[in-house]
């Protein structure tokens, strides 16, 4: 029954997207939110992710987007009052907010009781000591190991167990600071580094387990002890790769009955020692590949990636249930949604199988070929449902759109695949279809080799003996068939096939998620297609519009697109359209089943949308809030008969194309940078002379700005050029920029009907030109610009649109260098920012976006008076900074450099009624912690030291200790401000870099010095961001910082709490 | 790779690929396990005698067949229904499902629509089918067209023993008899399953099983406990002998049932049994304790269940089915009998109702 003793409940999000914790954390907190608003509850919600579905005005009753700290919850405890608080939805970083207030008594002081999982229970499931205690308590086996608090404890837990050994720090979210010592010379450094990423200064030594089969379960369990497994999860990938970086498969596949219900009856029993009794949790166990031997590994008290995983696996909507048990509910008294026939202690049965893989940024992010381990390193997932495993496998390989077509041989020139077999790598799993399929028969003996089950390896037999017939040919229908239901791709049957025509083509079978194999009927519309079945239920028909999602998460495209498509299918039905999803990313809310009238987990090709097409029986198809992904195949799906929502193709292809969009800029009288068009190396290297260096290089049709880079010189042109990436030819030419070195840039979202524009906003960067636009720290409103140059950015956003005929979102970035406006790209569809400047401005342009797809105009709508003139959204926050999130901590070995290629992986928000208190608010909220004393360093160029004069006095006044290399000092004494000079990097030690290194600065102000000391640059930036001290790379960015520092001097945490949209 | 056919007496049909022993007009009623793993323990469970099992799960076979994981002395089920079976190795001491099924003489088909069939035999009931090669089509109508119904087939003559075990060994992977029981059960068997026995051994008790034609006096000859009644394949409503003996070993014993056992205890008491449209067959199934309130999942395998509105007063309701409120378990105290229709023993399906052998010991 549910609780009466409390009324008003704060939902804790995850804050930004790092790697370990993205999106499945908005599904989970948006799910949460709606089933306790459900019961009636006040609930509140803090999170300062702005790209988030869940801080979406409307979702929950009070929305702050402040830092997740506990001095701001406290103001929120003070300020609305709950009484209650549900720890278990924002990941580990809720979790450990919440035992923070419990550990300081806030939440006593405030008379808030926490719900989900209890302080007590967090506590035996989080500390490996308690855990391991029982374990032992109830029988099971744990990997052997030890604890340690410092370096002497650990050499004598070595002392018992043999190497290699994993070291693993407690506290930590997506086994973060984890490693696996190998040799005595890695140990004490892995040690040392654990414990410092631990925020208790604890570690856990253990026995590895590298090699043994890794299973997982998705367990719920409530107050009567009753509990249930949601769904059972096998990892493809051996023990040794974390298991968000595992290729896993859903529900495990090689255990029998008895072996399964020992890890079920496990799991359970688990969860009631550990005190879970209103939740939860996903319990990891390795089983020795003679399966002889079942350790349990770890649990997690809450919902997870897993868990999100498990829910779109199987239709059970495991956030949503645990919400519902956190207030008191049972098991049996809540109704199964999916099938309104069943109660939610009925185990999902499933006939079908769920397939994740990961996505990696391996172009980003490079890593060694054993680089895989405890700590996670994928960016994003998708999955893929199909009959058979190795359906499922081929649809997720191409779902996971890293350009394969499903389980394809590696090509041996680039890939050393006999090295790849014996490493924890992404690309093991292709490694082994390689070796296969140059002969390999022994499947015992790859199996010891790869950790992989045999079972999986029959399953890559079975997918070269399907290959080689059909190569062989001829491609009989039945051939042709066998090949569909085994998942291939027409491209990749065609690519093989004696003969390139395909038999007639086969229109698949719409299949339903129900939870219970068909034995109950289902009532929500959860989809995926699968071959030679017979179909179920009718299409929607030509009412309904298909929305295509942006799929797996990667860096540049992830959370804000989602949240645009979500957006999108709630506008479109709250305006009598029937809408339907594709997407293949389990991690977000658009997947969630009562998104949209219809939902389809399909890999997001030309050719599983078209299909879909024809089974719903209907041609409009979204494609401008997906990112790049939908655009891609938007020209061969509209070839096919399809009709593109919205801005034109042509019109896209206008600002996509560099050639047509300089024409196009030309012709409307506007300015952009100097800019060629190179389709050979030779060509390159004459453009650029002819611009003059500094030049921006860059490949056609990329998104994120991938391969993007800065030349300074010849020798730059040439670096740019190795780029394994970076292709040059007449279809794909690369785009030649004069590049504005120290312009102010800008970003504009807008709304066009093709007559009229609404501006949602502009927003102005804090940082250098250079960095990219999604890596950069941005204002709203803009900060520091001057009226006439704004004024121009909105005629030329008009004349764009209505030139364009752009009906529905665009995105246009401008730069501005001494007095004159560029424009830098245009994007006819959703971008990044575009949640941010909706929440920012108080007017949804998704919303606003679709209205106009139906039909009603901006003057209509009234955003716009006057037809073929535009208007413009304010800020109802005061002001509203965007500040990027890097997952930078997670590669070792990667310098955390940024540039024009984008490296982050989320951002987060500060509101606040000063610039100070915005500024300050979104350093916290990212984790950049801003000092309020100590000591200061400032290098800048010469152009910069008369506006760095009153800065570098600020932060004097306020207290700090100025340090400043020759020059910059030089011009500062000469102002009146005495700083202690420290070596440029070049000039000995120690140096800036030594300084930083040694965390003898705590805030670090360095403005770009130009092509000669572009390295020393890098070297301190890239020491900053390792040593955890801020840093800023103009003085706007520096000005900020004291603003921001000065309201933190005050000690007031304020709270803005997001207005209710009317 | 052989075509065949699977029939059903509504007329829908399915082609597939035979494996297996040869496909021979192989008829039965056909009904679906939503299960996932557990195929060995299904196709060795009497309960399926005369029914031809479509395994909803799509990839069976994956992991073999253990010697020590058979409920009975080998495979019951009529025929094996599946979406597509698993040919490569599998793991050293285990036979391939394939071989499984050769070595028994029991027939099976893949690569067939198992979900469109699933969806067909719950809107339109189990019914018979027959499985054949394309080339005996005209032989198999025939038969499917005079095949009789499970409520017409008597399928426990030839699952259950010929005449009294005491002791039975229950071969590796499973308990031996106790050498100091504190009960002895008189174990009727209509087609038990090892695991029942073997959770019986586990609470210490001495397990005598009895043939289906056992009567009152059989019983009482060997001095028992307690009177337990088995699982067992069909229609409860058709064992007349069943039913008297329950009826006669009520007031002189406890009797005790499970699955069938429940059904012919209902009947024995006075209620009835109904066909279910389709059954509950899986390892899924919540069943509510109405003393507790706590809930179970728990392994069914049934196609009748008791009737609600039967039942005689004095009889209480132990469980109940969560999803579909229709009783799992009674019990009367006056009458000295407990029984519950789902499987406590599992084999397969989870393990979390097993205390109830607990229950049906102290009850005693």
């Amino acid at each position: 029954m549910k609780r009466n003793d409390i009324h008003h409940i704060l939902v804790i999000g995850s804050g930004p997207i790092v790697i370990g914790q993205a999106c499945e954390f908005d599904y989970s907190g948006n799910q949460a939110v709606r089933a306790l608003k459900e019961e009636g509850y006040e609930v509140s919600l803090i999170n300062p992710n702005p790209a988030t579905v869940m801080t979406t005005p409307g979702i929950a009753d009070h929305i702050f987007l402040e830092p997740l700290k506990k001095e701001y919850i406290e103001r929120i405890f003070d300020q609305v009052g709950p009484d209650a608080i549900l720890s278990t939805m924002g990941g580990q970083t809720a979790l450990n907010l919440t035992m923070e207030l419990e550990k300081e008594g806030i939440l006593e002081k405030y008379g808030v009781k926490v719900i989900g999982a209890s302080a007590e229970a967090i506590e035996k499931a989080e500390d490996r000591g308690i855990f391991k205690d029982i374990m032992t308590s109830l029988g099971y086996e744990s990997a052997r190991s030890g604890i340690a608090r410092s370096v002497e404890e650990a050499l004598k837990v070595k002392e018992n167990i043999p190497l290699p050994l994993i070291i693993r720090p407690s506290f930590t979210l997506g086994g973060m600071g984890g490693s696996i010592a190998e040799t005595e010379e890695d140990f004490i450094p892995l040690v040392e580094k654990a414990l410092s990423v631990s925020p208790v200064h604890e570690i856990l030594i253990e026995e590895s387990l590298i090699g043994w089969r890794e299973f997982e379960m998705e367990v719920m369990r409530d107050r009567k002890d009753n509990a249930i497994i949601v769904c059972s999860i096998e990892n493809i990938d051996p023990m040794g790769v974390h298991t968000g970086d595992s290729i896993t498969i859903a529900p495990i596949q090689t255990l029998n009955d008895e072996e399964y219900q020992k890890m079920r009856t496990a799991s359970i029993e688990i969860l009631r020692a550990v005190g879970v009794d209103c939740g939860g949790s996903n319990v990891q166990f390795a089983l020795s590949p003679d399966h002889k031997r079942m350790v349990v590994i770890e649990m997690n008290p809450r919902v997870s990636r897993s868990s999100a995983l498990a829910s779109k696996a199987t239709g059970f909507p495991i956030a949503r249930i645990s919400a519902k048990l956190a207030v008191g509910y049972t098991l049996d008294e809540v109704q199964n949604e999916i099938t309104g026939a069943s109660v939610s202690c009925f185990e999902p049965a499933l006939d079908y199988v769920a397939v994740k893989v990961p996505r990696f940024e391996m172009e980003k992010f490079p890593f060694e070929a054993s680089a895989l381990g405890t700590q996670m390193r994928s960016v994003g997932e998708a999955l893929a449902l199909g009959r058979t495993a190795l359906e499922a496998i081929n649809k997720a390989f191409r779902s996971a759109e890293q350009k394969r077509e499903g389980i394809e041989v590696l090509d041996k020139s680039a890939y050393d695949t006999e090295l790849l077999l014996r490493s924890a790598h992404p690309l093991r799993f292709l490694a082994a279809y390689t070796a296969i399929k140059d002969g390999e028969t022994d499947l015992c003996k790859l199996s010891s080799i790869t950790g992989y089950d045999i079972y999986f390896l029959s399953l890559l037999m079975e997918m070269k003996d399907l290959d080689d017939r059909i190569a062989k040919g001829p491609l009989t229908d039945e051939l042709y068939k066998e090949a569909k239901k085994a998942g291939l791709s027409d491209k990749h049957i065609a690519s093989i096939a004696p003969s390139a025509s395909l038999p007639a083509p086969l229109v698949p079978a719409r299949h339903y998620v129900d939870t219970c194999a068909g034995e109950f009927e289902a009532l929500t519309p959860y989809c995926y297609t699968s071959y030679d079945e017979e179909d179920e239920g009718e299409g929607l028909g030509k009412d309904a519009v298909i929305i295509l999602a942006s799929g797996p998460n990667r860096i540049g495209q992830g959370l804000e697109f989602d949240t645009c498509c979500t957006l999108s299918s709630k506008a479109f039905r709250k305006h009598g359209r029937k809408t339907i999803m594709i997407n293949s990313n389990p991690e977000t809310v658009s997947t969630d089943y009562n998104t949209s009238d219809r939902l389809y987990i399909e890999p997001l090709t030309a050719e599983a949308v078209l299909q879909i097409m024809k089974k719903e029986g209907t041609r409009d198809v979204v494609v401008q809030l997906g990112g790049q992904t939908p655009l891609n195949m938007a020209a061969e799906l509209e070839k096919n008969g399809a009709h593109i929502v919205g801005t034109s193709l042509e019109s896209i292809d206008r600002t996509e194309d560099r050639g047509l969009f300089s024409a196009l800029v030309k012709e409307l009288g506007l300015r952009q940078p100097e800019n060629r068009s190179a389709a050979s190396v030779a060509e390159i290297k004459k453009k650029a002379a002819e611009i003059g260096f500094p030049v921006l290089l860059r490949p056609s049709f990329v998104l994120g700005g991938r391969a993007m880079f800065i030349a300074y010189d010849d020798a730059g042109l040439e670096e740019f050029m190795k780029k394994p990436e970076v292709t040059v030819s007449e279809e794909a030419p690369v785009l030649v920029d004069q590049f504005l070195e120290d312009a102010f840039e800008y970003d504009l979202d807008a709304v066009s009907d093709g007559e009229s524009v609404y501006i949602g906003g502009i927003l102005q960067h804090i940082e250098a030109a250079g960095i990219h636009s999604g890596d950069s720290a941005a204002v709203f409103p803009p900060y520091k610009s001057k009226p006439e140059i704004l004024d121009e950015m909105r005629d030329w956003t008009l004349r764009l649109a209505r030139k364009l005929s752009v009906k529905g979102l665009m995105n246009i970035q401008f730069a501005e260098k001494d007095g004159k406006l560029y424009i830098i790209e245009v994007n006819p569809r959703g971008s990044r920012t575009v949640p941010f400047i909706s929440k920012s401005s108080g007017v949804d342009l998704v919303e606003a976006a679709v209205r106009v797809w139906m039909g009603e105009d901006l003057v209509t709508q009234g955003l716009v008076r006057e037809r073929g003139s535009y208007a413009e959204g304010r800020c109802i926050m005061g002001w509203a900074i965007k500040e990027a999130v890097f997952s930078f901590d997670r590669f070792q070995h990667v310098d955390p450099i940024l540039g024009p290629e984008m490296r982050s992986t989320g951002e987060v928000v500060g509101y606040g009624r000063t610039f100070g208190e915005a500024y300050a608010k979104s350093q916290a909220a990212a984790s950049n912690k801003l000092p309020t004393s100590g000591r200061v360093i400032i290098s800048v160029n010469s152009k910069d030291r008369k506006t760095i004069a009153p800065i570098a006095k600020s932060l004097q006044e306020l207290g700090f200790h100025i340090l400043a290399t020759k020059g910059t000092a030089r011009d500062l004494f000469s102002e009146g401000i005495l700083a202690d000079v420290v070596l440029k990097t070049q000039d000995g030690h120690p140096n800036i870099v030594d300084y930083i290194r040694h965390h003898k600065a705590d805030l670090v102000i360095n403005t770009p010095m130009g092509s000669h000391s572009r390295k020393s640059d890098d070297d301190i930036r890239t020491e900053a961001v390792r040593a955890h001290i801020p840093y800023t790379t103009t003085t706007s960015a520096a000005k900020a910082a004291v603003e921001a520092i000065h309201y933190l001097q005050e000690n007031r945490f304020i709270v803005r709490e997001l207005p209710q949209r009317s | 790779m052989k075509k065949a056919i699977l029939k059903l007496r509504d007329g829908k049909e399915f082609e597939g690929i035979a494996f297996g022993a040869d496909v021979s007009l192989d008829a039965g009623e056909a009904v679906f396990n939503t299960g996932i793993p557990g195929y060995q323990e299904i196709l060795t469970d009497p309960s399926y005698n005369g029914q031809i099992v479509t395994l909803t799960s799509p990839m069976i076979g994956n992991y073999g067949i253990s010697p020590s994981d058979n409920e009975s002395d080998g495979i019951k089920a009529t025929a094996l229904v599946i979406r597509k079976l698993y040919r490569g190795p599998v793991m050293a001491g285990r036979i391939t499902l394939d071989e499984f099924l050769r070595e028994n003489g029991i027939p099976g088909i893949e690569n067939i629509d198992t979900r469109a069939l699933t969806l067909h035999l719950r809107n339109h009931g189990s019914q018979n089918a027959v499985l054949f090669y394309p080339e005996d089509r005209e032989k198999a109508e025939k038969k499917l067209a005079s095949f009789p119904l499970i409520t017409e087939r008597n399928l426990i003559d030839g699952v259950s023993v010929r005449k009294a075990i005491a002791d039975p060994d229950l071969g590796e992977g499973f308990m031996t008899a106790p050498k100091t029981p504190d009960l002895h059960f008189a174990v009727i068997d209509y087609g038990i399953k090892r695991s029942i026995i073997n959770s019986l051994y586990k609470e210490n008790i001495k397990v005598t099983l009895l043939p289906h034609t056992a009567d009152i006096s059989d019983v009482l000859a060997i001095h028992p406990d307690a009177l337990f009644l088995s699982n067992g394949p069909g229609d409860p409503a058709l064992l007349k002998d069943a039913v008297k003996l329950a009826s006669d070993a009520i007031g002189k014993l406890p009797v005790e049932g499970i699955c069938l056992g429940h059904q012919i205890i209902t009947i024995a008491i006075g209620g009835r049994t109904v066909k279910m449209k389709f059954g509950h067959h899986g390892s899924n199934h919540p069943v509510r304790d109405m003393l507790t309130g706590r809930t179970f999942v728990t392994a069914q395998n049934h196609g009748f269940m008791s009737d609600q509105d039967s039942l005689p007063a004095g009889t209480e309701i132990w469980f109940r089915n969560a999803n579909d409120e229709s009783i799992e378990g009674l019990f009367s105290e006056k009458l000295n009998v407990r029984s519950v229709q789902f499987h406590p023993e599992a084999a397969p399906g989870p393990l979390e109702a097993s205390a109830i052998f607990r229950i049906f010991k102290e009850s005693v």
